[in-house]
């Protein structure tokens, strides 16, 4: 069982107690982009063994969209932190680096860089 | 060894004079926490909290709301007086008491009982006196504080109270309920 720290309410939410959002970061194509980038940012998602960064919504509590990251082979958490940000705090990549050397690099969120 | 919990079945009622007022904004607001203060006598919560007084309670709901739970007729008035003292503040202050209902729980093995059909943590030293926890009732999304260990409330939406009501009424059967807390 997934446990997640929602950083509004400072609880233990329970996974049954959330609504998972998919990849978090993702840059939006607009009505200008080419057919490529808006596919990609339509279907192309990342499915890392690894680190990823996803978004959760606190759905049977206070509601809002929050970040996480975590590990998709070990269910490892390493830190959840509030969505309004481009790129994870940090303390979450501190938290990455520490348990998985070599893994900060090429996030999902590095694809959102040129965004921000 | 575990009390019996045979005979003492906690009981669900549903509360129909009670009021109940969205108020969302910018909780750190000096003019918000004056006028809820001026207007309710109740003070505003912190994270997680419910705080009380008289009958009123107020109600941390997320960062950016509150609900106030008050007797159904001053409803009303407390909405003109909040927007009153809310002045050009951006505000929403709104009358959901036909939206959400309020249900009190009295008797023994509460905790027992909820803690069958939610995944929070119900240790006494977890969920305490002014914790406001929203969570999950079965399928159902809800909140629970308590006044003291045989007098516990629920909130949840009105058009869910019915099946709050037969999923209590099913985890509550006599014989059925075990003593952990």
């Amino acid at each position: 069982m997934l446990k997640l720290v929602c950083p509004y309410c400072g609880i233990e939410a329970d996974e049954t107690e959330l609504v998972s959002g998919g990849e978090a970061h993702l840059k939006r194509e607009g009505p200008d982009s080419t057919d490529d980038d808006f596919e990609g940012y339509l279907f192309l998602r990342e499915n890392p063994k690894g680190v990823i960064l996803e978004r959760w919504r606190h759905a049977m509590g206070c509601g809002k969209w929050f970040h996480v990251a975590r590990c998709t082979v070990t269910q490892e958490v390493f830190g959840t932190y509030p969505a309004q940000t481009f790129k994870p705090p940090p303390r979450i990549m501190e938290e990455i680096k520490s348990r998985r050397t070599g893994q900060e690099n090429g996030l999902n969120s590095d694809k959102a860089e040129k965004f921000s | 060894m575990a009390k019996s919990t045979v005979g003492s079945t906690p009981k669900l009622n549903l509360l129909d004079d009670i009021g109940m007022i969205l108020f969302r904004g910018d909780l750190k607001s000096k003019t918000l926490q004056n006028a809820i203060v001026e207007a309710t006598g109740v003070k505003v919560p912190v994270r997680g909290k419910i705080s009380t007084e008289d009958k009123t309670s107020i109600a941390w709901m997320s960062p950016d709301e509150l609900l106030l739970i008050l007797p159904l007729e001053r409803v009303g008035e407390l909405i003109e007086d909040l927007n009153h003292k809310m002045g050009k503040e951006d505000t929403l202050i709104w009358d959901i008491s036909d939206l959400r209902s309020v249900f009190e729980i009295e008797g023994n093995f509460i905790r027992e009982v909820l803690a069958k059909n939610t995944p929070i943590d119900l240790n006494r030293d977890k969920m305490r006196k002014g914790t406001f926890r929203r969570t999950r009732f079965g399928q159902i999304a809800v909140a629970f504080w308590f006044e003291s260990e045989t007098k516990w409330f629920m909130i949840c939406r009105r058009s869910e109270a019915e099946y709050a009501q037969q999923l209590f009424e099913v985890s509550s059967k006599p014989g059925e309920i075990p003593s952990v807390f």
